[in-house]
């Protein structure tokens, strides 16, 4: 009751003494600085003592970074005379079962020592070409050494203007003009919006409108300073208690698993999404696998134009397979579609341009569920991707001495 | 929620700063049935305007008839329109598909043939304003003429999706009043409600929203105490998400200096459930009261018919809200509780007078009582009557069921 009268004399205060004119120069003064902020803010990198986008500084728990909030981190680990290195991909290199101090991608910084600088903005969720790899072609403009290293599975790739959650920061990039121009992709897009239904083409409508608000007002860069050094505004269920604290303060708990949820884990689950790899590309007709050319077709199509052509021969496409746990319940044919889809995935791969590697010498203790690894398992990785960078590296610098 | 769309917040700063900048009356007047007509079109396409665009006709036409007969027309062709827009589907699944399953599967078939995917927007607000504009000029109010004034009443942007509800005779004068001359203070003030508004929808309504879905269904496995804060949580999230909608359809219209009628007044601070009514969805409740309740004879049929009435108001108001059983559950069980609160000291002879003399002495157990009577009933509001009296039970429940 008390509040209620104290709130009505206020309102009778502010309507007695304060002059319409000035509060209104003052909401737009107030507006102006925010946008001010917004803009410095999105030229700083946010980021401390990071290693990966954690479950509290990413989509999981709703704190979506800005394309400039990935850029300049990426940007802040550049070094003069060391080669940067941009991991991306999904969880399985975002390192989904290790604890953040046996984190695969910073053995991979050690393994790679001092010449290089190993960056990991991959997602949980994400496709091979999303998020991190549009980093890499907006920091190509600035014709900085770099060198992108994402994992795939099989011919899974993804639209190149992104795919959900994280279609919006392909739209961020783009309407803030930090991508280049693509025609093959800037086609594919112009293509697929016309396939939409509406039903899915207002939420983009919205999406896009905001992305270029956004590039006006920044308040996304704005907020997400705010969410990550003062105060955090949104309740999610990951951080449910402590939804107001800064996401600062949140420490990387992704635990670390342990071998023997290889067989605990949802076993048909897993071996569903084992199958869902290979499944769009080979069909069973009278017990034999017959390339399905509609999905090899939009492979190809996707190949072009997800990467542009000057970015591959520096773009490293990682395959770390699946657990052999689940590769050996699947019955023989589904092995051999599987393998097969591999090969011909990555063999289109290298014929457009980009480089490869296939780990298959992965056992059932380096991974803790059909397809994340281990530490032990991240080890190996990276020990194999650093060599294929070195490799990569060492015919870069023969070809520039020829 | 409309408001907080990136098109909207896009198309409403130009308007305004047009509306502003017009000098004459007249052509404030034509800027502003233009955005609401690009408004109301944006969000309800073409399928969901014309209809309120014939409603809208008859209403103006059988208004300026003065035509009793015509007038009641009127007002049925309205009610019928809301009736087989938002119920006939009701009707078929959940009354006459209780009662005989196929015959309701039938009556689904043929309705789904004649039935848009969806309603017109806001069809329940269209529909009760312009049954109180004929109700009034029935009986003797003088209609508007100026059509250009009934449009803006029909499709004024800021209450034409959650209201509230408007009366002709307040508005009208305050749309003539407003397009004379800029209010500073009533800009600013249009402003700051604005801002609340969507503080209270954004920030809070829309956390307590995420949270309440998340333990909806782990209510039995909370402990019991988290179940009475859900309860809290639940109370809060409507009022909050309905009542930072209203601030801000109300700021918006003052921003243009025209007034709408308050929707809420402090509701949970109501000492008894016919003074909740008094400060919760005002402009519902004396919509229901003034169209409803007294011409069905109000309390003015002794006390059996009172609380039929009243019921039947309720049951209705609840209906309005959602075509689901449980709505119409939660309007009855305000209709009681209205009658139980209104008779009591009546029915009970003096043990009631003396319930009476000592709630009045502590209005803490008043206070108390009411907003746990209203609690209660968002339980009832919010999910399947089944499940909505399980949740109940639980909150009774010390420890967690077997």
């Amino acid at each position: 009751m008390k509040m209620k009268a104290y709130l009505e004399n206020l309102r009778q205060w502010a309507l007695e003494n304060l002059e319409p004119k000035l509060v209104m120069v003052g909401v737009v003064v107030g507006f102006l600085l925010c946008v001010a902020l917004g803009h410095y803010f999105a030229r700083q990198n946010l980021y401390v003592n990071y290693h990966r986008l954690h479950p509290y500084i990413s989509m999981d728990t709703q704190f979506l970074p800005t394309f400039s909030n990935l850029y300049e981190l990426v940007k802040s680990r550049i070094v003069p005379g060391k080669t940067l290195v941009i991991v991306g991909g999904d969880s399985v290199f975002n390192g989904q079962g290790q604890t953040v101090d046996k984190l695969w991608s910073d053995q991979l910084q050690k393994d790679l020592g001092d010449k290089y600088s190993v960056v990991n903005i991959s997602f949980r969720g994400g496709r091979v070409f999303e998020g991190a790899y549009w980093i890499y072609e907006a920091l190509s403009k600035e014709k900085h050494d770099v060198i992108f290293v994402a994992n795939a599975f099989g011919a899974v790739i993804g639209i190149p203007c992104g795919n959900t959650p994280y279609r919006y920061m392909y739209w961020d990039g783009h309407y803030k003009g930090f991508l280049r121009d693509f025609k093959a992709r800037e086609d594919f897009i112009k293509f697929n919006s016309t396939l939409l239904l509406d039903q899915f083409q207002k939420p983009l409508d919205e999406l896009y409108l905001c992305m270029q608000i956004d590039n006006y007002l920044r308040f996304r860069d704005l907020w997400n300073v705010v969410s990550y050094r003062l105060f955090s505004s949104i309740w999610t269920e990951g951080t449910a208690k402590d939804c107001l604290v800064p996401r600062i303060l949140f420490e990387d708990k992704i635990p670390l698993s342990d071998t023997t949820n290889v067989r605990d884990s949802d076993q048909s689950l897993w071996l569903n999404t084992v199958r869902k790899y290979s499944q769009p590309y080979y069909q069973t007709v009278n017990g034999k696998l017959l390339p399905n050319h509609y999905g090899w077709r939009e492979f190809d199509l996707l190949c072009d134009c997800a990467v542009m052509p000057d970015l591959r021969s520096n773009t490293l496409v990682v395959s770390t397979g699946v657990c052999p746990f689940y590769f050996d319940k699947l019955n023989s044919l589904e092995q051999e579609r599987h393998n097969m889809v591999l090969d011909r995935a990555f063999g289109q791969y290298v014929r457009k341009g980009y480089n490869t590697l296939i780990i298959n010498n992965l056992e059932t203790d380096d991974f803790i569920d059909a397809v994340h690894l281990t530490p032990a398992g991240g080890y190996k990785v990276a020990s194999q991707v650093a060599a294929k960078i070195r490799e990569i590296k060492e015919k870069q610098q023969n070809n520039n001495q020829k | 929620m409309i408001f907080n769309t990136y098109w909207f917040f896009l198309a409403l700063f130009p308007f305004l700063l047009i509306y502003w900048a017009v000098p004459s009356s007249l052509g404030r007047m034509v800027i502003l049935l233009i955005f609401c007509a690009v408004f109301h079109t944006h969000f309800a396409g073409a399928a969901g305007v014309i209809p309120i665009i014939v409603l809208a006709l008859i209403s103006y036409l059988c208004g300026l008839s003065k035509n009793r007969l015509l007038i009641a027309a009127g007002i049925t062709v309205c009610v019928l329109a809301l009736c087989f827009y938002k119920y006939l589907f009701f009707i078929s699944d959940e009354v006459i598909g209780a009662v005989n399953p196929e015959l309701g599967r039938s009556f689904k078939l043929i309705f789904t043939s004649v039935l848009p995917a969806a309603p017109p927007l806001a069809i329940s607000f269209f529909t009760f304003e312009f049954v109180h504009y004929l109700y009034e000029v029935r009986k003797g109010g003088e209609p508007i003429k100026n059509p250009l004034h009934f449009a803006l009443f029909s499709i004024f942007f800021p209450s034409l999706v959650a209201g509230p509800i408007k009366r002709y005779s307040q508005f009208i004068p305050s749309l003539e009043e407003a397009v004379k001359k800029i209010n500073w203070r009533s800009m600013a003030l249009g402003m700051v409600l604005v801002c609340s508004g969507f503080f209270k929808k954004l920030c809070l309504a829309d956390n307590l929203t995420s949270c309440t879905e998340y333990f909806a269904d782990k209510f039995e496995l909370i402990p019991p105490i988290e179940r009475w804060l859900y309860l809290i949580a639940l109370s809060f999230r409507i009022y909050l998400d309905f009542s930072g909608y209203s601030d801000i359809a109300i700021g918006l219209a003052a921003m243009m200096g025209i007034k709408l009628p308050s929707n809420f007044n402090w509701p949970y601070l109501a000492l008894n459930i016919r003074d909740f009514w008094h400060r919760w969805h005002i402009s519902l409740s004396t919509w229901i009261r003034d169209y409803v309740y007294i011409p069905l004879g109000g309390n003015r049929h002794g006390m059996v018919r009172t609380i039929c009435n009243g019921a039947f108001a309720f049951a209705l108001c609840g209906l309005w809200h959602g075509a689901h059983w449980n709505y119409i559950a939660w309007g009855l069980y305000h209709g009681i509780g209205i009658s139980v609160c209104l008779l009591y000291p009546k029915v009970l002879g003096p043990v009631g007078l003396k319930i009476q003399t000592f709630l009045s002495k502590f209005w803490f157990i008043k206070w108390l009582m009411t907003y746990l009577f209203v609690a209660f009933g968002w339980l009832l509001f919010f999910f399947p009557l089944s499940e909505a009296l399980e949740k109940f039970q639980l909150l009774f429940t010390f420890g967690y069921p077997k």
